[in-house]
């Protein structure tokens, strides 16, 4: 969720979301050491990703990040970080379920563009729904990858 | 030593175009993929708030994320949800890369000092956008045997 002073940033509550409301595009340069760090977090060390002669033989042209690289940039809280002004999900609002499809191999160094929007809002046993789904596209305008992000909003 | 063998040999075939029919062509409903371990740290969560650069508190603050219901920091979702990828990945390589779907639900908190165990077996194989793939059931279990994270996740054949 961004920064610790990313709190005093005012929140988007439920009611002020509709579906079909589309959150301004963000873009995000996935840096080499950042895939480097990620790949040793996450314990998913294929060769694919650091070896260049195995990534070839792979048919990629090249070594590649893992897929889940686009969950570094994909949660709500950057999605809604580029509304302007800046928002953020209400404090006390839970990340309860995530949707993904990986479509193309991301590379290190490419620039992905997320486009985002309300896909649907709900009350369920009280607690307030929200689904954000995001499209993934690199630079050459190829989908990279599907998100949806399930949540039950605070407020 | 046969299934040592048999683990060996699905490791060696994560990537290769000689191996890749022969991968997928493999593939049983019941197979069970070689599961994923991981020791949670707070060394390996402030890791990954840097990669993601998401410094929420309740991850990376122990003297905040003890005044919490949680009573100590817990492990950023996405991060714990990544785990699975890397398993199909080295089972299924391009067709988990460019074509794999997985849908995830937490279930409780992963914290510090947790041993995560990552199962997943093969459930089914049908035919999703006109495209075969394997279906697979995921399960994150904590050193406690409690599920922290189900899913299912398939993977184009």
């Amino acid at each position: 969720m961004g920064t610790e002073e990313d709190y005093f940033v005012e929140e988007l509550t439920f009611d002020e979301m509709e579906i079909g409301m589309e959150f301004p595009d963000t873009t995000y340069a996935l840096g080499e050491e950042t895939v480097s760090k990620y790949i040793d977090v996450v314990d998913d060390r294929n060769p694919l990703y650091t070896d260049e002669v195995e990534a070839k033989k792979s048919g990629f042209g090249g070594v590649i990040a893992p897929a889940t690289s686009v969950c570094l940039f994909t949660k709500p809280s950057n999605l809604l970080s580029a509304l302007n002004p800046k928002r953020r999900p209400p404090s006390g609002s839970i990340h309860v379920s995530q949707k993904y499809e990986f479509i193309n191999v991301i590379r290190p160094g490419d620039v992905i563009t997320s486009k985002s929007r309300v896909v649907d809002k709900y009350l369920k046993k009280g607690r307030k729904y929200v689904h954000i789904g995001t499209d993934c596209f690199n630079a050459n305008g190829a989908k990279v990858a599907v998100g949806e992000s399930i949540g039950i909003w605070a407020k | 030593m046969q299934m040592e063998r048999k683990l060996l040999l699905e490791r060696a075939s994560a990537f290769g175009q000689n191996e890749e029919s022969a991968m997928t062509e493999e593939v049983k409903i019941g197979e069970e993929l070689i599961p994923f371990e991981a020791e949670i740290t707070q060394d390996k969560i402030d890791n990954y708030a840097e990669c993601a650069f998401d410094y929420n508190p309740i991850h990376v603050d122990p003297e905040y994320a003890g005044k919490t219901p949680f009573k100590g920091t817990i492990a950023h979702g996405l991060y714990v949800l990544a785990f699975a990828s890397g398993m199909m990945t080295r089972r299924f390589g391009k067709g988990w890369l460019c074509g794999g779907k997985l849908e995830i639900r937490w279930r409780a908190p992963v914290k510090p000092g947790d041993r995560i165990t990552v199962k997943a077996r093969v459930v089914d194989t049908k035919i999703i956008d006109g495209k075969k793939h394997a279906v697979c059931e995921l399960v994150w279990e904590n050193q406690k045997k409690e599920k922290v994270v189900t899913g299912t996740a398939s993977a184009q054949l």
